[in-house]
């Protein structure tokens, strides 16, 4: 839970640079609500509908004043049906008698027969169908808001994909800080940035609007929404765990390969376990180790009182160096591999002595 | 398919991508390589792509394509590569994949927006449909609906000589204004 925390922690300290973007998009977002308010109360049309009567007569037929009729003499392409610039074709017989044609539901279908069969001029007659408006202005938020919703947590994920450009996320792989302690703290991060769009239709539901569905059914779309966005940010984690894996088995390979066989057990058991005892330095030579080797490398030279915390995770890969003969005897010094680009800008010298960063570690952040 | 512009942004200039390129342009092959050649590589993946996820999609979903499927894959072929070339062009203007990036996105969000991509916006009155006119996503919805639907090839021909001259255009304007500077 500790690693969760912290990445979470420093997931909000991340979003201080970007605050302005997260709060004009929440902004977008309460415009969209009360916009998605406002059309659901003004929209009285129900449906557009394409009238070819029977005759060369061009006059609109008498209809409820919910939907729209526009008369046409020649059938209307059937792509406009797909594209819905018309809900519905009616077309009028000689007998009076009149067939729709319509790609909605029946019961939308039996609403326009039903508007269509009565006498002409008698709009009072038929009554409006037991439309949800509720339910439609809940449908309309939801829809104005999806795009946004999923926007937004697309971005929010920012802080695995930075993670994920910058190398960090191999390093923090490569630790013994548990992979979905980070992950949920990054998900949980993302969701809670939503949470204002909720918070609002929360607010104007106190406040007497009618935003349609329940506060519950809000939460539960929101959340299914934001997850979709989450994940298919996401949707490369599965490469790069593959791609992670694969850089740690390198790495204990490379220090099998270049260890003694006598000695080389214990070390890729400190590996493994991530213990900071019990290391022994395997012979003369380097090796190119990650941070989370570090505490390995202190006990060789019996320096036990290192501490691993989280920020450790963000150092780059170290190079420990043994000059002894082995044994708890040997020497081993660290070198960093390389510097951060910070730092290097910083020290305005890339030349670092090598002394002067043992044990350091350079944060990342 | 419009939105291949950014796979092909990403293609050129993505920030793992540039040292390579520089090391194409310092080759004998010469700087237009390098814009062509990841014009061609973003319409071609995009293309397959698409015509993989049709594939994929028409049998699972019982779409069908109208009577004329091969004209209706193959008039996807001079829209994407215009798109492509839209993207790179951004690319050699901006000098920068996440300007572009950002700038593209904004642009097709709002064509996608007028172009009724998310909801119809004949429904919305008559000046949200005169507006939703000068969407590009419009007319090749109504392209594709009416090869789909009409087993009409009316649009083919514009839509084809649009994407055309649009694609010739953005070429000549990458010739122009790309300048191997950029990379260093």
């Amino acid at each position: 839970m500790n690693t969760f925390f912290t990445i979470l922690a420093n997931d909000y300290r991340r979003t201080v640079p970007r605050l302005a973007g997260t709060l004009i998009m929440t902004f977008v977002m309460f415009v969209m609500i009360l916009l998605a308010v406002y059309v659901t109360h003004l929209q009285q049309i129900k449906g557009h509908i394409a009238y070819i009567p029977s005759g060369t007569d061009v006059s609109v037929p008498g209809h409820p004043s919910y939907l729209d009729v526009t008369v046409l003499l020649t059938e209307p392409p059937r792509s406009s049906l797909y594209k819905q610039t018309y809900d519905a074709v009616v077309r009028a017989g000689a007998d009076g008698t009149i067939t729709v044609d319509t790609l909605r539901n029946d019961a939308f279908r039996a609403m326009v027969v039903r508007a269509f069969s009565t006498r002409p001029g008698a709009d009072a007659a038929v009554p409006q169908p037991a439309g949800t408006a509720a339910r439609n202005t809940g449908v309309n938020i939801v829809g104005f808001l999806l795009m946004f919703l999923l926007m937004q947590s697309f971005s929010n994920m920012f802080v695995f994909a930075d993670d994920k450009e910058q190398g960090q996320l191999v390093r923090i792989s490569s630790t013994p800080a548990p992979f979905a302690s980070y992950l949920a703290a990054h998900c949980v991060y993302s969701v809670s940035l939503i949470a204002p769009s909720w918070i609002i239709l929360a607010v104007l539901d106190a406040c007497g609007v009618n935003v349609g569905f329940t506060l519950a059914e809000y939460a539960l779309l929101i959340l299914v929404i934001s997850f979709s966005g989450v994940c298919s940010r996401s949707c490369s984690i599965r490469s790069s765990a593959n791609r992670i894996t694969r850089i740690c088995s390198e790495t204990r390979r490379s220090c099998l390969q270049r260890s003694s066989p006598a000695v080389s057990t214990p070390l890729l058991r400190n590996i493994r376990r991530s213990t900071y005892s019990s290391a022994r330095c395997p012979r003369k030579g380097s090796w190119t180790l990650h941070a989370h080797l570090l505490p390995a490398a202190r006990a060789v030279t019996q320096e036990r009182s290192c501490t691993c915390s989280v920020s450790d995770l963000l150092c780059l890969p170290y190079r420990v160096q043994c000059c002894g003969n082995g044994g708890r005897q040997g020497f081993c010094r660290t070198i960093p591999a390389a510097l951060p680009d910070h730092s290097v800008k910083k020290t305005a010298s890339t030349e670092v002595s090598p002394e002067d960063h043992r044990f350091s570690l350079p944060l990342m952040l | 398919m419009l939105e291949g512009a950014m796979t092909a942004s990403n293609c050129f200039m993505e920030r793992d991508i540039k040292k390579p390129n520089l090391r194409i342009m310092y080759s004998p092959a010469g700087p237009s390589a390098v814009w062509l050649s990841k014009l061609t590589a973003s319409f071609l993946f995009d293309y397959v792509l698409h015509c993989m996820l049709l594939a994929v999609l028409c049998p699972a979903l019982h779409i069908t394509l109208g009577a004329r499927p091969l004209v209706f894959i193959a008039l996807m072929a001079p829209i994407e590569f215009a798109s492509a070339a839209l993207g790179i062009f951004f690319c050699c203007v901006f000098h920068c994949e996440e300007t572009t990036s950002t700038l593209l996105s904004t642009v097709i969000s709002i064509f996608g927006f007028l172009g009724g991509t998310f909801f119809p916006t004949d429904g919305l009155g008559k000046t949200i449909a005169a507006l939703s006119r000068v969407s590009p996503v419009r007319w090749l919805n109504d392209a594709f609906f009416a090869l789909a639907c009409d087993d009409s090839t009316q649009y083919v021909l514009p839509v084809c000589a649009a994407a055309a001259a649009l694609s010739a255009a953005l070429m000549i304007g990458c010739k122009l204004l790309f300048r191997t500077e950029d990379y260093l």
